[in-house]
Protein backbone atom coordinates (compact mmCIF):
# COMPACT_ATOMS: atom_id res chain seq x y z
CA UNK A 1 0.00 0.00 0.00
CA UNK A 2 2.74 2.11 0.75
CA UNK A 3 4.05 1.64 -3.12
CA UNK A 4 0.97 2.95 -4.00
CA UNK A 5 0.75 5.95 -1.89
CA UNK A 6 4.07 6.90 -3.14
CA UNK A 7 3.03 6.58 -7.08
CA UNK A 8 0.06 8.62 -6.15
CA UNK A 9 1.88 11.19 -4.29
CA UNK A 10 4.07 11.35 -6.84
CA UNK A 11 1.50 11.40 -9.74
CA UNK A 12 0.05 14.47 -8.21
CA UNK A 13 2.96 16.17 -7.36
CA UNK A 14 4.09 16.03 -10.79
CA UNK A 15 0.80 17.28 -12.11
CA UNK A 16 0.71 20.24 -9.66
CA UNK A 17 4.56 21.44 -10.39
CA UNK A 18 4.79 20.80 -14.68
CA UNK A 19 2.06 23.60 -16.30
CA UNK A 20 1.23 22.55 -19.52
CA UNK A 21 2.98 25.56 -21.34
CA UNK A 22 4.29 25.02 -24.89
CA UNK A 23 8.19 24.74 -25.10
CA UNK A 24 8.65 28.01 -27.04
CA UNK A 25 6.68 30.31 -24.52
CA UNK A 26 8.31 32.12 -22.39
CA UNK A 27 7.89 35.66 -20.35
CA UNK A 28 8.95 37.45 -23.57
CA UNK A 29 7.56 37.51 -27.04
CA UNK A 30 7.72 39.61 -29.95
CA UNK A 31 6.99 40.06 -33.49
CA UNK A 32 7.89 42.62 -36.66
CA UNK A 33 5.63 45.54 -37.62
CA UNK A 34 6.59 46.58 -40.93
CA UNK A 35 5.99 50.29 -41.50
CA UNK A 36 5.56 51.59 -45.38
CA UNK A 37 5.58 55.10 -45.93
CA UNK A 38 4.45 55.90 -49.39
CA UNK A 39 5.94 59.38 -51.92
CA UNK A 40 3.51 61.78 -51.82
CA UNK A 41 3.37 64.81 -54.00
CA UNK A 42 0.45 66.58 -53.64
CA UNK A 43 -1.08 70.50 -54.71
CA UNK A 44 -4.49 71.73 -54.86
CA UNK A 45 -5.41 75.46 -55.46
CA UNK A 46 -7.74 76.84 -52.86
CA UNK A 47 -10.16 80.19 -52.97
CA UNK A 48 -13.15 80.85 -51.44
CA UNK A 49 -16.23 78.92 -51.84
CA UNK A 50 -14.22 76.69 -53.83
CA UNK A 51 -13.61 79.56 -56.50
CA UNK A 52 -10.06 79.78 -58.45
CA UNK A 53 -11.32 82.48 -61.18
CA UNK A 54 -10.10 85.85 -60.07
CA UNK A 55 -9.99 88.76 -62.46
CA UNK A 56 -8.03 91.03 -63.23
CA UNK A 57 -9.10 94.17 -64.33
CA UNK A 58 -6.36 97.29 -65.41
CA UNK A 59 -7.89 100.69 -65.14
CA UNK A 60 -6.77 104.22 -64.25
CA UNK A 61 -8.52 107.06 -64.13
CA UNK A 62 -5.46 109.49 -64.07
CA UNK A 63 -4.98 110.55 -67.37
CA UNK A 64 -1.07 109.74 -68.57
CA UNK A 65 -0.84 106.74 -66.13
CA UNK A 66 -0.54 103.39 -67.29
CA UNK A 67 -3.72 101.38 -66.68
CA UNK A 68 -3.39 99.04 -63.32
CA UNK A 69 -4.65 96.41 -61.67
CA UNK A 70 -5.63 95.99 -57.67
CA UNK A 71 -3.30 92.92 -56.38
CA UNK A 72 -5.30 89.92 -55.98
CA UNK A 73 -4.23 87.75 -53.25
CA UNK A 74 -7.48 85.34 -52.80
CA UNK A 75 -6.05 82.09 -53.94
CA UNK A 76 -3.99 79.88 -51.33
CA UNK A 77 -1.70 76.77 -52.50
CA UNK A 78 -1.91 73.59 -50.56
CA UNK A 79 0.84 71.26 -50.69
CA UNK A 80 1.30 67.41 -49.04
CA UNK A 81 4.92 66.03 -49.73
CA UNK A 82 6.67 63.36 -48.78
CA UNK A 83 10.27 62.71 -49.77
CA UNK A 84 12.93 60.50 -49.98
CA UNK A 85 16.18 62.11 -50.27
CA UNK A 86 15.45 64.46 -53.08
CA UNK A 87 13.87 67.66 -52.72
CA UNK A 88 11.28 69.73 -55.06
CA UNK A 89 10.48 72.49 -56.70
CA UNK A 90 7.09 73.88 -57.65
CA UNK A 91 7.05 75.71 -61.11
CA UNK A 92 4.29 77.86 -62.56
CA UNK A 93 2.81 78.39 -66.11
CA UNK A 94 0.03 80.36 -67.98
CA UNK A 95 -2.10 78.85 -70.90
CA UNK A 96 -1.86 82.53 -72.86
CA UNK A 97 0.01 86.00 -72.11
CA UNK A 98 -2.23 89.00 -72.49
CA UNK A 99 -1.10 91.38 -75.35
CA UNK A 100 0.83 94.85 -73.05
CA UNK A 101 0.65 93.54 -69.65
CA UNK A 102 2.51 91.01 -67.81
CA UNK A 103 1.15 88.37 -65.42
CA UNK A 104 2.89 88.41 -62.04
CA UNK A 105 2.61 85.99 -59.53
CA UNK A 106 4.38 86.02 -56.33
CA UNK A 107 4.39 82.96 -53.35
CA UNK A 108 3.98 83.64 -49.75
CA UNK A 109 6.02 81.56 -47.26
CA UNK A 110 4.10 78.92 -45.76
CA UNK A 111 3.34 79.14 -42.10
CA UNK A 112 0.57 76.69 -40.92
CA UNK A 113 0.98 73.28 -41.22
CA UNK A 114 4.65 71.48 -40.59
CA UNK A 115 7.55 70.22 -42.50
CA UNK A 116 10.28 71.68 -44.97
CA UNK A 117 8.34 74.21 -46.89
CA UNK A 118 11.23 74.91 -49.19
CA UNK A 119 11.92 78.73 -50.22
CA UNK A 120 10.14 81.04 -52.06
CA UNK A 121 11.04 82.90 -54.82
CA UNK A 122 12.05 86.63 -53.70
CA UNK A 123 10.51 88.82 -56.39
CA UNK A 124 7.42 88.05 -58.50
CA UNK A 125 7.50 85.66 -61.08
CA UNK A 126 6.00 86.63 -64.65
CA UNK A 127 4.74 84.88 -65.91
CA UNK A 128 4.90 82.68 -69.28
CA UNK A 129 3.93 79.37 -71.52
CA UNK A 130 7.11 77.55 -69.82
CA UNK A 131 7.42 76.15 -66.35
CA UNK A 132 9.61 78.85 -64.17
CA UNK A 133 10.13 77.94 -60.34
CA UNK A 134 7.92 79.76 -57.74
CA UNK A 135 8.87 77.50 -54.90
CA UNK A 136 11.97 75.59 -54.11
CA UNK A 137 13.56 73.44 -52.09
CA UNK A 138 10.29 71.32 -50.68
CA UNK A 139 11.20 68.40 -48.53
CA UNK A 140 8.48 66.62 -46.69
CA UNK A 141 5.55 68.85 -45.32
CA UNK A 142 2.11 69.58 -45.16
CA UNK A 143 0.47 73.20 -45.47
CA UNK A 144 -2.85 72.61 -44.19
CA UNK A 145 -5.79 72.83 -46.24
CA UNK A 146 -8.53 75.69 -48.03
CA UNK A 147 -7.87 79.25 -47.64
CA UNK A 148 -5.56 80.71 -45.36
CA UNK A 149 -3.52 77.91 -45.08
CA UNK A 150 -0.74 76.71 -47.34
CA UNK A 151 1.25 79.50 -49.79
CA UNK A 152 -0.28 82.90 -50.51
CA UNK A 153 -0.63 83.96 -54.05
CA UNK A 154 -0.20 87.20 -54.90
CA UNK A 155 -1.44 88.27 -58.68
CA UNK A 156 -0.85 91.40 -60.33
CA UNK A 157 -0.97 93.19 -63.99
CA UNK A 158 1.67 95.36 -64.73
CA UNK A 159 1.75 97.03 -68.10
CA UNK A 160 4.88 95.96 -70.30
CA UNK A 161 6.81 98.29 -72.91
CA UNK A 162 4.24 96.78 -75.88
CA UNK A 163 1.26 99.28 -74.48
CA UNK A 164 0.96 99.00 -78.32
CA UNK A 165 -0.66 95.60 -78.49
CA UNK A 166 -3.55 96.40 -75.74
CA UNK A 167 -6.81 96.51 -76.46
CA UNK A 168 -9.98 96.87 -74.58
CA UNK A 169 -11.19 92.86 -74.16
CA UNK A 170 -12.13 90.21 -72.31
CA UNK A 171 -9.34 87.52 -72.09
CA UNK A 172 -8.84 84.16 -69.84
CA UNK A 173 -5.50 82.26 -69.16
CA UNK A 174 -5.00 78.97 -67.05
CA UNK A 175 -2.18 79.26 -65.14
CA UNK A 176 -0.93 75.46 -63.74
CA UNK A 177 1.23 74.80 -60.72
CA UNK A 178 3.23 71.87 -61.36
CA UNK A 179 5.22 69.70 -58.71
CA UNK A 180 8.57 67.77 -59.62
CA UNK A 181 11.29 66.40 -58.09
CA UNK A 182 14.97 67.86 -58.24
CA UNK B 1 -11.70 10.61 -21.61
CA UNK B 2 -8.89 8.78 -21.23
CA UNK B 3 -7.56 11.94 -19.23
CA UNK B 4 -10.40 12.09 -16.89
CA UNK B 5 -10.05 8.37 -16.17
CA UNK B 6 -6.30 8.73 -14.93
CA UNK B 7 -7.11 11.94 -13.01
CA UNK B 8 -10.29 10.06 -10.88
CA UNK B 9 -8.27 7.33 -10.07
CA UNK B 10 -5.24 8.90 -9.14
CA UNK B 11 -7.78 10.75 -7.04
CA UNK B 12 -9.46 7.86 -5.45
CA UNK B 13 -6.16 6.06 -4.54
CA UNK B 14 -5.25 9.25 -2.54
CA UNK B 15 -8.45 9.04 -0.58
CA UNK B 16 -7.94 5.79 0.53
CA UNK B 17 -4.14 6.32 1.49
CA UNK B 18 -5.64 8.58 3.94
CA UNK B 19 -7.89 6.62 5.10
CA UNK B 20 -4.79 3.71 5.80
CA UNK B 21 -2.82 6.40 7.07
CA UNK B 22 -5.31 7.39 9.66
CA UNK B 23 -5.78 3.59 10.98
CA UNK B 24 -2.28 3.29 11.90
CA UNK B 25 -1.61 6.57 13.33
CA UNK B 26 1.34 7.62 10.46
CA UNK B 27 0.74 10.83 8.60
CA UNK B 28 1.98 11.31 4.94
CA UNK B 29 3.50 15.03 3.84
CA UNK B 30 2.28 16.22 0.51
CA UNK B 31 4.73 18.38 -1.61
CA UNK B 32 2.51 20.62 -3.46
CA UNK B 33 5.28 22.87 -5.60
CA UNK B 34 3.52 25.41 -7.98
CA UNK B 35 6.35 27.15 -9.64
CA UNK B 36 6.32 30.68 -10.44
CA UNK B 37 4.89 31.09 -14.61
CA UNK B 38 5.42 33.44 -16.97
CA UNK B 39 4.30 32.73 -20.46
CA UNK B 40 3.58 35.26 -23.36
CA UNK B 41 2.90 34.36 -26.41
CA UNK B 42 1.47 36.96 -29.91
CA UNK B 43 -0.95 35.51 -32.18
CA UNK B 44 -1.48 38.21 -35.64
CA UNK B 45 -3.96 37.47 -37.22
CA UNK B 46 -3.70 36.10 -40.89
CA UNK B 47 0.03 37.09 -40.89
CA UNK B 48 3.22 36.81 -38.89
CA UNK B 49 3.82 40.53 -39.68
CA UNK B 50 1.39 43.76 -39.12
CA UNK B 51 1.64 45.61 -41.63
CA UNK B 52 1.00 50.24 -41.10
CA UNK B 53 1.05 53.03 -43.59
CA UNK B 54 -0.25 56.34 -43.53
CA UNK B 55 -2.38 58.21 -45.91
CA UNK B 56 -3.34 61.35 -47.15
CA UNK B 57 -6.87 62.68 -48.10
CA UNK B 58 -5.65 65.08 -50.06
CA UNK B 59 -3.12 68.02 -50.97
CA UNK B 60 -2.57 70.25 -47.66
CA UNK B 61 -3.49 67.28 -45.36
CA UNK B 62 -1.21 65.81 -42.51
CA UNK B 63 -0.92 62.17 -42.83
CA UNK B 64 -2.71 59.54 -40.82
CA UNK B 65 -1.80 56.68 -40.14
CA UNK B 66 -4.69 53.64 -40.04
CA UNK B 67 -5.07 51.37 -36.95
CA UNK B 68 -4.17 48.06 -36.72
CA UNK B 69 -5.53 45.81 -34.63
CA UNK B 70 -4.95 42.39 -35.82
CA UNK B 71 -2.91 41.36 -32.80
CA UNK B 72 -3.00 39.49 -29.55
CA UNK B 73 -1.11 38.96 -26.42
CA UNK B 74 -1.98 35.61 -24.85
CA UNK B 75 -0.61 35.63 -21.11
CA UNK B 76 -0.32 32.85 -18.57
CA UNK B 77 0.99 33.86 -14.66
CA UNK B 78 1.69 32.51 -11.76
CA UNK B 79 3.00 35.27 -9.80
CA UNK B 80 4.83 34.34 -5.71
CA UNK B 81 3.08 35.68 -2.76
CA UNK B 82 2.48 39.19 -2.61
CA UNK B 83 4.17 39.49 -5.93
CA UNK B 84 2.74 41.46 -8.90
CA UNK B 85 3.50 41.41 -12.83
CA UNK B 86 4.44 43.72 -15.10
CA UNK B 87 4.17 43.57 -18.90
CA UNK B 88 6.43 45.97 -20.68
CA UNK B 89 7.35 46.46 -24.53
CA UNK B 90 10.21 48.50 -26.58
CA UNK B 91 11.37 48.24 -30.15
CA UNK B 92 13.84 47.69 -32.12
CA UNK B 93 14.12 51.03 -33.21
CA UNK B 94 12.49 54.30 -33.89
CA UNK B 95 11.04 55.62 -37.15
CA UNK B 96 12.25 59.56 -38.10
CA UNK B 97 9.51 62.20 -37.84
CA UNK B 98 7.21 59.58 -36.94
CA UNK B 99 5.33 57.90 -33.43
CA UNK B 100 4.63 54.59 -33.36
CA UNK B 101 1.93 53.97 -30.72
CA UNK B 102 0.25 51.45 -28.93
CA UNK B 103 -2.89 51.05 -27.23
CA UNK B 104 -3.56 47.70 -25.23
CA UNK B 105 -6.92 46.73 -24.58
CA UNK B 106 -7.83 44.96 -21.20
CA UNK B 107 -8.34 41.39 -21.40
CA UNK B 108 -12.55 40.80 -20.73
CA UNK B 109 -13.24 37.70 -23.29
CA UNK B 110 -12.26 34.77 -21.90
CA UNK B 111 -9.64 33.35 -18.93
CA UNK B 112 -9.81 34.11 -15.32
CA UNK B 113 -7.96 36.05 -12.66
CA UNK B 114 -5.93 38.81 -11.71
CA UNK B 115 -5.48 40.14 -15.65
CA UNK B 116 -4.47 43.74 -14.25
CA UNK B 117 -4.39 47.16 -15.21
CA UNK B 118 -4.07 48.29 -19.11
CA UNK B 119 -2.24 51.68 -19.27
CA UNK B 120 -3.19 53.98 -21.72
CA UNK B 121 -1.73 54.57 -25.33
CA UNK B 122 1.84 54.49 -25.53
CA UNK B 123 4.19 56.03 -27.91
CA UNK B 124 6.97 53.10 -28.08
CA UNK B 125 10.47 53.64 -27.59
CA UNK B 126 13.84 51.64 -27.44
CA UNK B 127 13.10 50.99 -23.70
CA UNK B 128 10.92 49.13 -22.11
CA UNK B 129 8.04 50.79 -21.16
CA UNK B 130 4.47 49.13 -18.65
CA UNK B 131 1.62 48.62 -20.77
CA UNK B 132 0.05 46.52 -18.27
CA UNK B 133 0.83 46.47 -14.37
CA UNK B 134 -0.46 44.67 -11.22
CA UNK B 135 -0.58 41.20 -12.89
CA UNK B 136 -1.50 38.51 -10.61
CA UNK B 137 -2.07 34.71 -11.43
CA UNK B 138 -4.00 34.31 -14.36
CA UNK B 139 -4.26 32.85 -18.08
CA UNK B 140 -6.39 35.02 -20.17
CA UNK B 141 -6.27 32.15 -23.42
CA UNK B 142 -4.31 32.08 -26.86
CA UNK B 143 -4.63 32.62 -30.05
CA UNK B 144 -6.81 35.18 -32.15
CA UNK B 145 -9.41 36.99 -30.26
CA UNK B 146 -7.78 35.96 -26.76
CA UNK B 147 -5.83 37.92 -24.30
CA UNK B 148 -5.13 41.37 -24.57
CA UNK B 149 -5.86 43.26 -27.82
CA UNK B 150 -2.92 45.07 -29.41
CA UNK B 151 -3.85 48.16 -31.72
CA UNK B 152 -0.46 49.95 -33.61
CA UNK B 153 -1.12 52.65 -35.67
CA UNK B 154 1.59 55.52 -36.72
CA UNK B 155 1.14 59.61 -35.95
CA UNK B 156 3.41 62.43 -37.49
CA UNK B 157 5.86 63.48 -34.93
CA UNK B 158 8.43 66.34 -36.97
CA UNK B 159 6.71 66.15 -40.45
CA UNK B 160 10.41 67.56 -41.70
CA UNK B 161 12.12 63.98 -40.72
CA UNK B 162 9.90 61.63 -42.60
CA UNK B 163 10.94 60.34 -45.41
CA UNK B 164 9.21 57.79 -48.01
CA UNK B 165 10.68 54.06 -48.04
CA UNK B 166 9.80 50.69 -46.05
CA UNK B 167 10.99 49.89 -42.75
CA UNK B 168 10.54 47.08 -40.20
CA UNK B 169 10.41 47.22 -36.72
CA UNK B 170 10.40 44.69 -33.77
CA UNK B 171 8.38 44.71 -31.17
CA UNK B 172 8.90 43.02 -27.85
CA UNK B 173 6.85 42.74 -24.70
CA UNK B 174 8.58 41.06 -21.48
CA UNK B 175 7.29 40.40 -18.35
CA UNK B 176 8.48 40.84 -15.01
CA UNK B 177 7.71 40.52 -11.64
CA UNK B 178 8.31 42.23 -8.31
Amino acid sequence: MKKIACIALGLITLALSTPKVSAQDTNTDSHTLNISIAELSLINIAGASGITTITLSPTTTTAGAAPTAAANSSLWLNVTSVVTAQTRTINVKTSATIPGFDIKVQAASCTSGDGTFGTVVGSPVTLTTSDQPIITAIGTCYTGTGTSSGYNLTYQAVANTNFENVTASNGSATITYTITNN
Amino acid sequence: MPLIKVVTMTVLVFISIGVTNAQTGQTETLNASIPEIASLRIRIDGNSIIPLSVSVPGAGSPLTGAPNSSSWLGVTTVVGAGKKGTISVRVSQMIPGLNLKLTVAPCTAFGDGIKGTVASDRVLCLTDQPVISDIGSMYTGGGVGYGYNLTYWLAENGMDQIRGGATSVVVTYTYSSN
